[in-house]
């Protein structure tokens, strides 16, 4: 836990680049500053040189050259014992579920059987996400847990798709794998592509990639499959609906075993596997995927939207309803099939939208609630925190332009002169609409957004909304006036 | 542009007070409205904030408690109002009164054409050849244009 709250520390700094006060890291990382303190006093007394330096008043910044000193040390170290640990996991994973003699590992890793106890406890830790079990015998460790599970287990640990956001990224990060191997998956992948004329965009580009690799290493070592998917009465409809999908992951398997050399059917319940991931993946330009929970999607996609909207007291463009539909449909399906979609971008994510994040967060487990789906992997809420992302960003530029609403007795009069003047002289103001004094307090309440009234005649509003009053012909002792309440307006926005 | 929204009309007036007398007069008589109801609404809105731009030009305004399409009524007058000051402090003799229900609706008929209009006026060389017009009808012709 200590090593995590460090680690994020030096991620926030060297991601801000400059001093940030111990109440920013602290509301940031959502620890008290005091355990900002005791971290940072724990981080600079590791190293000989400290590599967060402090100042009274302005708070802490990171000493690169220090951090990068320090940084290039310890990744020797740190990266030795993981890798041993990565190695022995995709031992046992392929492995799986046989046993593999405490002999053998002992001597291929060249550890001590010590070494290899401490190992085994770090495997177990991280084996739980996968929901799977290391069980150890006397002579003999083994990996427990559904064949599913260990291919979603093999595809993070031995193609790292969980830190990787292209396949070509993967071929550089894996240098031990077999290019053939590595080739051929690849050539399935394109395959299926060019049938059924669309393209997959991240991260199903990378997943479905990973699906056929890890299929195809999978059949090399273990044969046996479980057979029972394909009486899966739900998985039969799908297929009736979506044959073109079914027939591409069937010529997928034909070409495994043509390229394995097998000539029995014990390949054949891949075609399932490979069909049921498929069906959860979406197609840019294909739209020959049929989902039965198109109404459920939309309805999902709704509450996500007013949730976050709630949480994040922003308006989204309700232009972001159709982009966030399509996934969520794919991911109702995910859920539904229990198909896990690693996120190699969560940590940034996190990082660099902690806010959104979280909204996204608090509205998926309500999700999950209300539809009655399974809970909504933090991989999972990433991705969908990523369209609010957008928006939210774009709605909070500081160098976004000020709303203005425009005011005179009728709304269609005076205001209509002024705003043309002050589209033409003031760029950093976006007029939203004139409206009629009458109409002043549903103008608020309805435009949320709105940061400055601009008036030809006084009116009587008492709330916190700058309120700039103008002549009939916006002169340029007006044009002053409003151009020094835009400027304070874009000061305080910086400064909060 | 539909013919409600420019009626124009050239006139000899002194004063703010005759200006409303014979504007509030015109419209009444066209909206089938009481002149004091008109007169009433236009020293209101004259006593919020002065609607006199520059060059002379000023657009007073009428706001009804009925529904209808918005329209303007143009007046030049030959003689300079002497107690009304524009911006620029010249006197005004060129009336662009707007005449509108108190609830503006976006899709009534002229709404479009009275912003575009508007918009006309925000342009210092429209006020200038305005300034120039010699009666009401080349004023309305202007804003047509």
């Amino acid at each position: 836990m200590r090593k995590e709250i460090s680690q994020e520390i030096i991620d926030y700094l060297k991601l801000h680049n400059k001093f940030i006060t111990s109440e920013e890291l602290s509301n940031g990382l959502k620890v008290s500053k005091k355990t900002i303190a005791r971290h940072i006093n724990s981080i600079n007394n590791k190293y000989s040189k400290p590599i967060i330096i402090s100042q009274r008043g302005r708070g802490y910044e990171l000493n690169y050259s220090n951090y990068l000193n320090v940084a290039n040390n310890n990744v020797q170290n740190d990266s030795s014992t993981q890798l041993r640990q990565e190695n022995m996991l995709a031992k046992l994973l392929f492995a799986s579920p046989s046993e593999v003699k405490i002999y053998d590992l002992v001597n291929s890793l060249y550890i001590s059987e010590s070494v290899l106890r401490n190992d085994e406890r770090q495997i177990s830790k991280k084996i739980h996400k996968w929901n799977l079990k290391l069980k150890s015998k006397q002579r003999s460790v083994q990996i427990i847990g559904t064949e599913k599970d260990i291919r979603s287990a093999l595809m993070e640990v031995v193609l790292h798709i969980d830190k990787s956001t292209d396949i070509e990224t993967l071929r550089k990060n894996t240098s031990q794998l077999d290019q053939k191997d590595f080739n051929f998956a690849l050539s399935q992948v394109e395959m299926a592509l060019r049938v059924l004329n669309g393209s997959l965009p991240y991260p199903y580009n990378i997943n479905f990639f990973a699906h056929i690799y890890v299929l195809l290493i999978r059949a090399k070592k273990y044969k046996s499959m479980d057979k029972s998917i394909s009486l899966d009465t739900g998985l039969q409809a799908e297929i009736k609906m979506n044959p073109e999908i079914f027939s591409i992951c069937k010529s997928i398997v034909t070409n495994i075993k043509k390229y394995l050399g097998f000539d029995n059917k014990e390949l054949d319940p891949e075609v399932y596997y490979l069909f049921k991931y498929l069906l959860t993946s979406r197609f840019n330009s294909f739209d020959g995927i049929v989902l039965d929970d198109r109404d459920l999607a939309d309805e999902v996609t709704d509450f996500f939207i007013c949730k976050v909207s709630n949480y994040l007291h922003c308006d989204f463009s309700p232009s972001i309803k159709n982009e966030i539909k399509n996934h969520v449909l794919a991911m109702i399906s995910r859920l539904k099939m229990k198909i896990a979609l690693p996120n190699a971008l969560l940590k940034d994510i996190k990082l660099e939208y902690p806010q959104v994040f979280k909204a996204t967060k608090k509205a998926a487990k309500l999700v999950s609630q209300k539809f009655n789906l399974p809970i909504i992997s933090d991989d999972e809420t990433g991705f969908i925190c990523l369209y609010f992302a957008k928006y939210y960003e774009e709605n909070n530029k500081p160098n976004k332009k000020i709303k203005a609403y425009v005011i005179c007795t009728t709304g269609i009069g005076t205001s209509g002169i002024i705003s043309t003047k002050i589209k033409n002289t003031i760029p950093e103001i976006e007029i939203v609409g004139l409206a009629s004094n009458y109409n002043i307090e549903t103008i608020i309440r309805n435009k949320p957004e709105i940061e400055l009234l601009i008036s030809t005649v006084p009116i009587n509003y008492q709330g916190d909304i700058p309120v700039e009053l103008v002549s009939a012909f916006f002169t340029k002792k007006d044009e002053l006036k409003v151009k020094n309440v835009v400027r304070k307006i874009i000061n305080d926005r910086n400064f909060a | 542009m539909t013919e409600i929204l420019l009626k124009t009309c050239d006139r000899d007036l002194t004063n703010q007070r005759i200006a409303f007398q014979v504007i509030a007069g015109i419209v009444a008589c066209k909206m089938n409205v009481r002149k004091e109801t008109v007169l009433q609404s236009l020293s209101t809105r004259e006593k919020i904030a002065n609607t006199a731009l520059v060059k002379g030009v000023a657009i007073p305004h009428i706001i009804l408690d009925r529904n209808f399409s918005p329209w303007l009524l143009i007046f030049k007058s030959n003689t300079l109002i002497s107690d009304w000051n524009c911006l620029d402090n010249s006197k005004v003799n060129k009336l662009i009164c707007l005449i509108v229900p108190r609830v503006v609706k976006k899709s009534s008929s002229g709404f479009r054409e009275i912003i575009a209009i508007m918009n006309k006026l925000a342009d210092d060389t429209v006020i200038t050849k305005i300034n120039e017009a010699e009666n009401a009808a080349e004023i309305a012709q202007i804003l047509k244009r």
